[in-house]
C-alpha cells in the first residue's frame, strides 16, 4: 500500500467507524477515537476495565497518525504498511466485515422497482506447497436466474448501498436456496483452482519425495540394528524421530489447497442494474 | 491439475443461517473495508519477499535480503545461517521468521539462545520486525506464540514437557555452535523439538571437528549428509575437509548460508589502539620489586596473581593478601612478608593508572567502557571517578539480566563511564559508545575478543578506540607487548583467535601464561618462551589467513 492510499484507507476507516475527524491535511489526521474503537486499538484494557468496575465513563482517546514520511517526527504516530497499529485495524475489519445486507439505492425513482436477490461471496484460496501464495476471488451468484460473474466487487463498485430498503423498492424472493448457491460457487472455485498452472504441485511432490529419501536413508541403519533389550527403548526412540520428522517432512511440503471465507452476503440490486452487470 | 494434492474447498455452510441474522450486518463501507484489506494482504506469488515492505523503517543490507530469499526459497526454510561476527545473523532470522509470518506459514515460534541474549532477542524482533515475542522468565508462558528463551530454562521441569509436546512451526536456535557435540543433553533436547521450520545461528559451524557439522546439519535435515558411519568413513573428522573436499562443501552449502565481511561490502569502522604506559610511582615501584623478590623463583600461582593485583590497584592487592592472612596457614616467614608488603601498600599514594584514566576521561565529553578483571578496582574506580565529577555505573557478568539491562540503559542516557569486570560473555551490546579502556589485561585472549566485540560490531558508525593501559617493567607489560601485539589481538576484526587456539590445541591461555612464569627460574626467561608462543600462534594466524577459510566458503 502507498502511504496515500494507507491515507485514504485511514480516513475511510474512520469514518466506517462512526469517529470524528478533527484534522485531516498534509498526510496527518487527528481523529477522536469511540469508546468501542479506543478499546479495539489503543490497547489499554486495564483503564477499560478500571472505568467500567466503576461505572463510570471512559474518555476514549484522541490520535494522531501521519502517513507523510515528511511529517515522521511530528507529534502523532507514525502509520505505514507495517505498523502494527493498521494491522490491528486489518484485525477489527475482518472481525467485524464479515456479512452484510445491503440494498441498491435509487434516489429520486418514484416507480415501482423490483430488487434481484445476489449473494456475494469474496474467498481467498490458499495454495501451499513449498512456498505459499493466496488469491482472492469474489463471486457474485444471482439468485433468480444463477447467473455467477467474477471480480464481482469490482463491478458493483458504483453502485450505492444501503442498509435499509427504498420505500418505492420490494424484493424479488430466491429461486435458488442459499445452499444450493453455496454448492454453485464451491464448484466454481474448484474448476478455477483445476484450471491453474499446477507446476507449483509437481515441484512440492519432487521436494518431498526427495526429502524423504533422504530422512529413510538417514534412520534405516538405525533402525534395523541388532535389536536386544538395552536397544528395544532406543529403537523406540528413534523410530518414534523418524515419525515426528516425516510429520513435520509432510506438513512442510506435501501440497494443499485450501479456501477461507473473508465475507459474505445478501445484495438486492434492481433489474435494470442486474442487466448491465451481466452484459459486461 | 493432479488428484494427488490434499483440497479443501469445503464453505462453511453455516453461512446460510449467518446471511439471514440481522445482528450481524456490518456497513456497506466495512463490508468493503474488509474486502480491501484482504486483498492488501494477498499473497500473490509463491517466489520474493514480502517481509521488506512490511518494515520500511529498517534499511536491510544487500546480503542479509539474499540471505532471507535463499533460505526461503532454496533451503525450504531449514537453513544454517553462519555469517561472519557482525553481518547481522539475528536480522536475517527475523527477516526470514517475518516472510513466513506474514505468509500465514508460521505462528507459533520457539527461539532458544544464551540466557545473555534473551531480553536481545525480544526487543529486537518487537521493535524491529513487529514481531510479539516474549521472554520466558519465572511464570510459564508456552502458550504465547513467540517464546524466547535460554536453552537452560527451556529443558527444565515443568517448561521440558510443554515444548516437547509443543508443535513449533518455527524454532530458530542462536549460538548454535554450542549444540555441536550430539552426545550432550542439550543436543537431545532440541533434536526432540518438534519443528516445521528451524534456523540454526552460529558464526562457527565448524569449530574443531568435521562432524560438528554433521551434527549441526542431522537437525535441520537429517539424512543430507548421510548417516553418521557414512560421513565419518568418507570424510573422517578432519575439519580442513570442509575447505577441500567439493562434494562435501557444495552438500553444506545447500542448507548454509555463509557471508563474508569482504564479500558484503560492509564497511566496518576503523579501530585506533593505542598503548598507554604508564610509570609506577617510587613508592608504587619499590611495593612491586619487594614482591618480586620475596616470590620464589618459580614464582607460585598466588605471587603472580599478587603482582597482577598490584599494577591494577593497591586495594584489589591488598584485599587478596588480608584473605591470604586470615585463611590459610602460612610460615611465620611467608606470613612476616606479607605483613611486610602491606605496609608498603599502605605507603602507596593514589594508583598512577588510575589517575591516567581520570587525565583521559575528564579531556573528553565521549562514552567510555572501562574493563578491569578485579572487583576492588571496580570499586576503587567508580570512587575516584566520582571524587572528580565522572559520573559512572558498574557491571559485573554476575547481575541479574533485568540489572544488567538498567545499567546498560542508565549508561546509555545518564552515565560518562560503564566500569565492567566482565565482558558478560555474549552478553550485552553497547554500539552506542566507542571508547574502551583496558585497565588490565585478561590473561585469556578470548575475553578481549568479547570485550572489543561488545562495542566494535554491526551497528557501530564511529571508529573504536581501544586504550591498553599497561605499566611499565611489569609483568602485564610483558603479556601486553610480547604476547597481545605479536599476534595483533586488538587489530584483527575477524575473530577466529578461538579457532586458531583449538587447532594448536592450547586449551587455555591462562594456563599456559602461568606455566611459564611458574616453570622459569628468571624474567628473562619467561620474556623467551611468551615470545615463542606468539610465534606459534603468529605463524598459525598466518596459515589460517592463507586458507582463508574456517568454513566452507
Amino acid at each position: 500500500m502507498e502511504q496515500a492510499e494507507l491515507h485514504n484507507f485511514l480516513t475511510r476507516y474512520f469514518t466506517a467507524n462512526q469517529c470524528n475527524i478533527i484534522q485531516d491535511k498534509d498526510g496527518m489526521i487527528t481523529v477522536q477515537l469511540t469508546e468501542q474503537l479506543d478499546e479495539q486499538l489503543m490497547n489499554r484494557p486495564f483503564y477499560w476495565n478500571y472505568v467500567k468496575r466503576v461505572g463510570g465513563r471512559g474518555m476514549p482517546m484522541k490520535v494522531t497518525f501521519i502517513t507523510n514520511p515528511a511529517k515522521k517526527e511530528e507529534e502523532g504516530e507514525w502509520i505505514h504498511f507495517g505498523s502494527p497499529r493498521l494491522h490491528q485495524m486489518f484485525h477489527t475489519l475482518k472481525q467485524t466485515g464479515k456479512i452484510t445486507r445491503q440494498y441498491e439505492s435509487k434516489t429520486g425513482n418514484t416507480n415501482q422497482t423490483s430488487l434481484i436477490p445476489w449473494l456475494i461471496l469474496n474467498v481467498s484460496v490458499h495454495y501451499q506447497g513449498v512456498q505459499k501464495r493466496n488469491e482472492l476471488l469474489s463471486l457474485g451468484i444471482n439468485l433468480i436466474n444463477g447467473a455467477i460473474l467474477p471480480t464481482f466487487m469490482d463491478r458493483i463498485q458504483t453502485i450505492s448501498f444501503s442498509p435499509i430498503i427504498h420505500d418505492y423498492c420490494f424484493t424479488l424472493t430466491p429461486i435458488i436456496r442459499t445452499t444450493s448457491a453455496l454448492n454453485r460457487l464451491e464448484r466454481y472455485i474448484q474448476n478455477d483452482i483445476h484450471s491453474q498452472d499446477d507446476a507449483w504441485v509437481q515441484e512440492a511432490h519432487q521436494t518431498y519425495k526427495e526429502e524423504k529419501e533422504l530422512l529413510d536413508y538417514f534412520f534405516q541403519l538405525d533402525t534395523h540394528s541388532n535389536a536386544t533389550d538395552e536397544c528395544t527403548e532406543e529403537e523406540r526412540l528413534v523410530k518414534e524421530r523418524y515419525k515426528s520428522e516425516l510429520a513435520t517432512l509432510q506438513e512442510r511440503l506435501l501440497p494443499t489447497i485450501s479456501t477461507e471465507v473473508i465475507n459474505t452476503g445478501m445484495l438486492y440490486i434492481s433489474q435494470q442494474t442486474t442487466s448491465q452487470l451481466l452484459q459486461q | 491439475m493432479t488428484n494427488d494434492i490434499q483440497l479443501h474447498v469445503s464453505l462453511d455452510h453455516d453461512l446460510t443461517n449467518k446471511i439471514s441474522d440481522d445482528s450481524l450486518f456490518c456497513s456497506w463501507n466495512t463490508f468493503q473495508l474488509a474486502y480491501e484489506t484482504a486483498n492488501q494482504l494477498a499473497i500473490p506469488a509463491f517466489k520474493g519477499l514480502q517481509s521488506p515492505q512490511h518494515l520500511p523503517q529498517v534499511s536491510f543490507l544487500p546480503h542479509q535480503i539474499a540471505c532471507a530469499q535463499k533460505v526461503i526459497e532454496h533451503m525450504n526454510g531449514r537453513a544454517i545461517l553462519a555469517d561472519e561476527v557482525g553481518l547481522g545473523k539475528t536480522i536475517e532470522a527475523g527477516l526470514i521468521l517475518k516472510e513466513y509470518m506474514i505468509r500465514g506459514l508460521v505462528k507459533k515460534v520457539l527461539i532458544l539462545a544464551p540466557a545473555s541474549l534473551v531480553n536481545q532477542w525480544v526487543v529486537e524482533m518487537n521493535e524491529k520486525f513487529y514481531i510479539p515475542a516474549s521472554a520466558q522468565r519465572k511464570s510459564p508462558i508456552w502458550d504465547y506464540d513467540v517464546v524466547v528463551s535460554s536453552i537452560d530454562t527451556a529443558k527444565r521441569p515443568p517448561h521440558k514437557d510443554v515444548i516437547l509436546n509443543t508443535e513449533y512451526d518455527m524454532v530458530i536456535i542462536d549460538e548454535a555452535h554450542k549444540l555441536k557435540n550430539h552426545k550432550t543433553k542439550n543436543y537431545q533436547f532440541v533434536q526432540e523439538l518438534t519443528k516445521k521450520y528451524c534456523l540454526l545461528l552460529t558464526a562457527t559451524p565448524v569449530q574443531n571437528h568435521l562432524l560438528d557439522i554433521f551434527n549441526l546439519v542431522s537437525i535441520l535435515k537429517p539424512g543430507h549428509l548421510g548417516n553418521y558411519e557414512d560421513f565419518t568413513q568418507r570424510f573422517g573428522n578432519n575439519r580442513n575437509k570442509l575447505s577441500n573436499d567439493d562434494h562435501l562443501k557444495a552438500l553444506v552449502n545447500k542448507v548454509m548460508v555463509r557471508n563474508r565481511r569482504e564479500e558484503t561490502g560492509v564497511e566496518w569502522t576503523k579501530r585506533i589502539v593505542e598503548t598507554v604506559d604508564i610509570d609506577f610511582t617510587q613508592a608504587e615501584r619499590d611495593a612491586y620489586n619487594f614482591l618480586l623478590d620475596i616470590a620464589n623463583s618459580p614464582m607460585a600461582f598466588t605471587n603472580i596473581t599478587l603482582l597482577r593485583e598490584l599494577c591494577s590497584s593497591r586495594e584489589a592487592c591488598f584485599l587478596s593478601i588480608q584473605n591470604m592472612l586470615k585463611r590459610e596457614e602460612l610460615h611465620d616467614e611467608r606470613a612476616n612478608q606479607l605483613k611486610q608488603m602491606v605496609t608498603y601498600i599502605e605507603k602507596m599514594p593514589h594508583h598512577a593508572k588510575a589517575q591516567k584514566v581520570v587525565e583521559l576521561i575528564s579531556k573528553s565529553n565521549e562514552k567510555f567502557i572501562i574493563f578491569t578483571e578485579y572487583r576492588a578496582t571496580q570499586y576503587y574506580l567508580q570512587w575516584l571517578l566520582q571524587q572528580h565529577g565522572i559520573s559512572s555505573v558498574p557491571f559485573r557478568g554476575g547481575f541479574k539480566r533485568s540489572k544488567k539491562d538498567w545499567m546498560k540503559q542508565l549508561f546509555q542516557h545518564h552515565a560518562q563511564v560503564l566500569i565492567a569486570t566482565e565482558a558478560g560473555g555474549e552478553g550485552i551490546n553497547l554500539q552506542f559508545c566507542n571508547n574502551i579502556i583496558n585497565y588490565d589485561l585478561p590473561w585469556n585472549p578470548m575475553r578481549l575478543e568479547q570485550r572489543i566485540g561488545r562495542i566494535h560490531r554491526f551497528g557501530q558508525t564511529e571508529d573504536v578506540h581501544i586504550y591498553n593501559f599497561a605499566i611499565r617493567n611489569t609483568i602485564e607489560d610483558h603479556v601486553l607487548t610480547l604476547l597481545y601485539d605479536k599476534i595483533r589481538l586488538f587489530e584483527r576484526v575477524v575473530g577466529n583467535l578461538d579457532d586458531i587456539l583449538q587447532k594448536l590445541e592450547i586449551n587455555d591461555v591462562e594456563t599456559e601464561l602461568h606455566h611459564i612464569y611458574k616453570q622459569s627460574s628468571s624474567i628473562g626467561e619467561a620474556k623467551i618462551k611468551l615470545n615463542n608462543l606468539s610465534s606459534v600462534i603468529a605463524s598459525a594466524q598466518e596459515q589460517e589467513d592463507k586458507d582463508g577459510t574456517s568454513g566452507a566458503s
